[in-house]
Order: C-alpha cells, then structure tokens, then sequence
C-alpha cells in the first residue's frame, strides 16, 4: 500500500485541479458560436446576459456535476470490482439507471425527483446483481463481475427498446432523444439537488476513504487489517451508484468519464483513495465541461450539435483500447 | 445534414428514429429523382413506374385492395375517395379519424408485419421513401406482392404523388379536384399574408436538446409561404442548434410541432418561459401545434398553413385553439 499522501502534496493536487475547473468555467463562459457583447452582458435581462449566464455557463455547470459524479463512480467501481477497466457504463449500471429513467419517463411524467429516484434504483438494482453475480464461492471474481456487467447492459438496452416501442410517439421520442445522453442549459433547481447529492455521495465516499485503500488488498488482506469487508462494499455500492444514478438522471447516459479520468489521474496522483476521490471529482467536472464546451463549437464545422456523449465516446474509447493494449502482460481478470 | 430516414434498433440511428418520429414520418428531405413516373410509353400494359423509377404491376389496375405503409399516403387515399379500398394501414396512420381507425393495422412504418400484409391479400401496396425502408418494398416484391414507393420531399411535389394515389387507385379525377383545392389553399393563404410584415419564426420539434426545423422540411415551406421568415433557414432538415445563437436571432413566434398539442403540450410550452429575452416568450407567442398538420405530405397541409398564417399573423383573426397550445 502506498504511504499516504502528505497534506501538502494533497493541497495542491486538490488546489491545481480546482484552479484548471474554474478556468475550464471561464473558458465555457466565454467561448461559443455567437460573439457577445460583454457590456450587454453584465446587465440581466438582455440577451447576451441569457447566453453567458444560462447557455454557457448553466451549462458548463451541469456539466461538472455530471462529470464528478461519473468520474468518482467510476474509481469507486473499480475498487468495488477490483479491475481497471469498472466503469457505470461498462458494467452496465448507466443502462441500468436508464431503465430506471425511461420507466420515469414513460409513466411518470418526467418529473425532477421521480426521475432521479429511479434512476437511483435502476442503477443500485443493476449493480447489485453485477456483484452478485460477480461473487463465485464468496469471492469476487472481477471477470464474471464484468461479464454479468456487459449482459445486464444488454438486458437493460431490450427493455429501454421495448417500452420506447410500446410508448405513444411522442414519449418515444422524449425516450430516444434522452437516450442521446446531452447536456443543455438546465433548470437551476434541478442542478442544485443534483449537486447536493453529488457532493454528499463524493464526501462519504472520501470519508471511507481508508477503508477503501484496503480493499484493493483483497478480502482477505482487508480482513486481516481490521476491515468489515462486506459492509464496506455495500455502502460503496450505494453511494456509487448514487452517483451514477444522479449523473445519468441530470444528463443521460454519458459513457467512459469513469474510465477516462481515474486512469489519467492515478498517473499524476497515485492510487490512494484520499486524494484520487476529490481529485476524480474535479477532475471528471474538468474533462466533462471541457468536451462539452467542445461540442458546443462542434456546431461552427458541423452545422449541427452532436450529443456531448458522442465526444466523449470518440475519445473514451480509443482510449480503453489502449488501456487494454498497454496491460496485455498483466493479468486484467 | 444528411439524414437518414430509416430506422434500425441501434444507438447509432436513434438519432434518425427521433427526427423520423417527429416530421410526421414523411418529412424527410432529398432532391427527387429525376423518373419519369408518369410516363408508361415504353411499359408493359398494366404495368407503371414508381415515384423512384421502378417498375411495379398492380394485381389490379384500378388497385382495389390497397394497403397503405405511410400516415400520409393513407390521408391521400381518403381525400381523393379511395379510403373505402383501404384493407390495412400502419400503426402511426391517425388520419382521417375516426374512418381509419376501423382499418386492420400491419405494425410500424420501419418493420410492418409481413405476413399480416400478405394475409390482408392487397392489388397493391404503397410506401412512402422517408417513412419506409427501401428493404420492406424488396421483401414485399420477393413474397409476389406489387408496392409502390412514393416520394414527396416538399410541396412541389405533392402534385405528383397526389395524382399517382388517384391514378392507380381508379380516382384521378378526384386527385385532381383534391390538387386544385389544395393549390387553391396555398394560394389564398400567400395572398392574405404576402403585403403583411413577416417575423421571425422559429420551429423547434424539441427543447432540450433544442432541434430546429431548417431549410427543406415543410413547416419551413409552411412558414414562409404563411408569411414568416424561419430564423433557422441556415441549417437544412432537422438539426440541434445552439441556444445562443436562438437567443440572438429572436424569434417573434416560436412553433412547437407536437402530437395531440391539446394533450400535454403545457410542460414542452412552459419550458421555454426560461427565456424571457426572446421576443416570443415574452408576448406570449409561444404555439404548440399538431405536428402531423405542418409535416406530413398528406391532405391536411392547407389546414396547416392557414393555421401558421394566424399564429404569425395575429391581426388575420383569432387562431381556433383546437390545435394550439398557447404559452400563459
């Protein structure tokens, strides 16, 4: 286990990410297809206003909150199931909260709360049985944790199909177009609770923060420090799949942040739970707000805006191939 | 953008499902093909040639159980007084009601049931190119079954597929009737509005993420012809567009194509009152309409095109609120 980080070291990883977060803020803020009058802007009420303040920057916001939440579900998965390559979308628990969402959808109306209690349950429910099914003789064998993953995914994706086929077209089309996984300026309340619940889920997350780094150890090595293991893993459970059922409510399923940020952060900052937590959560709102802000000007080349989850797809996924490539002589599974 | 119409049961098409589901499955846009689809000089008797150029023999011609894959091919058949040779229609066929809600159904537009068409023992079937796959035609050929594929990608040429209907249907005096009413329509709307100042429109079919409705679909064609200027004219077809730039070019009226408006159109109204800089929101001019009225090739697009003309222009007379939800 490595030694954990000295408070210093931990200050200004914490403090350089948030500085890069608030530039990435300033950045979206000013960054866009129309030109803006900076005059007009400081003063509400005028349209310039309207597009710094609720498109871009509401915007950039929600995007953090989505980023964090994924980026910490995505290191808390990873521990959970002991294997590099845990994230929500991998192992099927973003469907998961998909079909929590989608049955919100369909028969509930859409409402804020229904919407994100469902997709709370829908990703607790999937990963539940990802873990379940992941134990083999009491033990957790990452490979069938990740295969159960893949096929819930598949499971998940059949029904979200089913009820859009059997829904009236018009709740068909609200199903598909939030299946898109798409980032817009959102609804303030809506991004408060969200953040709230996010910043609860990262900070108990990063107080089990010790515990954690044990069970990377394994069970037994867990154990034998003085770990409940079993209890530490179902609350590790709930909380991330807090996270991701927030992340996917507020956003639609956006894939590979989880995989993405822990990976390129552990290079930086080293595998301790201490410091990977909050660094994973400012840095997944750092990746999110920036590819978003890139599909925001996607529009200039394209003549139309693509899904921010399309960005993140194009990058995320070379990206785990060559995880994959660069471990071939380790053992993944 | 290059849009395709059909859609598959993968991520990477939903896209093309959404916009498919929301222009009135037939508002998809492409230069027509240059086929002589009138011209059966050089054909066998009994034989024509589709709105794509293919060869198709009717087990009957007049067809006189026809099945109909498409919402607007099936209003077609109604207007120019064919409905009663109707055997069986798609699931999204909603017009005329409630005549054709007596009709067998034969599943979706993308993947009708086959054999239930075949079971149902039609002259003829007709396909529209924006809302069927080219591969359902094949299939339906390869089990002896003659389809006609139409394709109406603007108001140019609704002519054509309107007498097309009629001719093989044995109506074509009606479908020329139904062609001159319509024209008729057009031409009577562009008159009442062309002396008026035009505002700026804006056709959004979603909110969020906000898609536009840009050059070459028919609410576009509607508006201008209504006596708007759509703010959206940059872009072609269906697309996302940015908010900044909406909130930059102001739209006046702002049109929100929507099924069954007067059924839970309030939330998709209410979400624009976040923008209160836009022109639109703050008077008011925020319409939810059907959306099978402003983007279906069918008989009911005059209906459509007074509607736009008395949302835009208010001074006109009061708009009737049965296909309008308002902005309060």
């Amino acid at each position: 286990m490595s030694p954990p980080p000295s408070r210093r070291r931990f200050a200004w990883v914490v403090g350089a990410l948030s500085a890069c977060l608030v530039g990435a803020w300033a950045v979206a803020a000013a960054v866009g297809v129309e030109g803006v009058d900076w005059g007009a802007a400081l003063r509400a009420g005028t349209a310039d206003h309207a597009i710094v303040v609720e498109a871009r920057l509401g915007r950039a916001l929600l995007a953090s909150v989505v980023g964090a939440a994924l980026g910490v579900a995505g290191v808390a998965y990873q521990t959970l199931v002991r294997n590099p390559l845990g994230d929500p979308y991998v192992l099927g628990v973003s469907s998961g909260a998909a079909v929590g969402a989608v049955v919100a959808i369909a028969f509930a109306g859409a409402a804020g709360t229904s919407l994100v209690g469902c997709a709370f349950a829908g990703a607790l429910g999937t990963m539940a049985l990802v873990y379940r099914l992941g134990r083999v003789r009491g033990r957790l064998v990452p490979a069938v944790a990740l295969l159960a993953g893949v096929v819930l995914n598949a499971l998940s994706w059949a029904m979200i199909l089913t009820i859009a086929t059997l829904a009236r077209m018009g709740t068909t089309a609200e199903i598909l177009v939030w299946l898109m996984g798409s980032l817009g300026p959102p609804r303030w309340s809506s991004l408060g609770l969200g953040a709230a619940a996010v910043v609860a889920g990262v900070v108990a997350l990063a107080a089990l923060a010790p515990r954690l780094n044990a069970l990377v150890l394994g069970d037994e090595g867990a154990h034998s420090v003085g770990i409940d293991v079993p209890r530490t893993r179902k609350l590790l459970l709930v909380l991330a799949s807090l996270l991701t059922g927030v992340g996917v409510a507020l956003a639609g399923p956006i894939g590979f942040v989880g995989i993405i940020v822990p990976h390129v952060l552990r290079l930086v900052v080293g595998t301790v739970h201490r410091l990977m937590i909050p660094a994973a959560a400012l840095g997944g709102a750092l990746f999110l707000t920036l590819a978003d802000t890139l599909t925001r000007l996607a529009f200039l080349p394209l003549g139309a805006e693509p899904p921010v989850s399309v960005l993140t797809a194009l990058l995320g996924g070379p990206f785990f191939l060559v995880l994959l490539w660069r471990r071939r002589g380790e053992r993944l599974f | 953008m290059h849009r395709r119409c059909v859609a598959q049961v993968a991520p990477a098409a939903i896209a093309a499902l959404v916009v498919m589901s929301f222009v009135g499955l037939g508002g998809c846009r492409r230069a027509p093909t240059d086929a002589a689809t009138t011209d059966t000089t050089d054909l066998a008797p009994g034989s024509v040639r589709d709105e794509i150029g293919r060869v198709v023999t009717p087990r009957a011609l007049p067809a006189r159980r026809v099945v109909s894959l498409a919402p607007n091919i099936t209003e077609l058949m109604f207007a120019v007084g064919a409905g009663a040779q109707l055997v069986g229609v798609d699931k999204y066929s909603d017009q005329p009601a409630p005549e054709v809600d007596r009709l067998p159904r034969v599943g979706s537009n993308y993947e009708p049931s086959l054999e239930r068409i075949a079971g149902l023992a039609p002259d003829l079937v007709f396909l529209s190119k924006s809302a069927n796959k080219r591969e359902t035609a094949e299939a339906l050929e390869r089990m002896g079954i003659p389809t006609f594929l139409t394709e109406t990608p603007g108001l140019a040429e609704m002519g054509r597929t309107l007498r097309d209907v009629g001719r093989l249907t044995g109506h074509l005096a009606e479908a020329e009737r139904e062609l001159a009413r319509m024209e008729a329509g057009f031409a009577a709307v562009r008159e009442r509005t062309r002396a008026l100042p035009h505002p700026r429109v804006l056709v959004a079919v979603w909110t969020q993420p906000l898609y536009v409705g840009g050059r070459g679909t028919f609410a576009h064609d509607l508006i201008e012809l209504a006596g708007g200027e759509n703010v959206a004219r940059e872009v072609e077809g269906f697309v996302t567009f940015p908010m900044e730039r909406l909130l930059h070019l102001a739209p006046e009226v702002i049109i929100l194509p929507t099924h069954a408006p007067e059924t839970g159109a309030a939330p998709a109204v209410a979400a624009w009152k976040r923008w209160p800089t836009l022109p639109a929101v703050r008077d008011g001019r925020v319409f939810a309409v059907e959306d099978s009225l402003i983007s279906r090739p069918g008989a009911r697009l005059v209906q459509g095109a007074e509607l736009l003309a008395h949302l835009i222009h208010p001074e006109l007379s009061p708009a009737g609120d049965r296909d309008v939800e308002q902005i309060r």
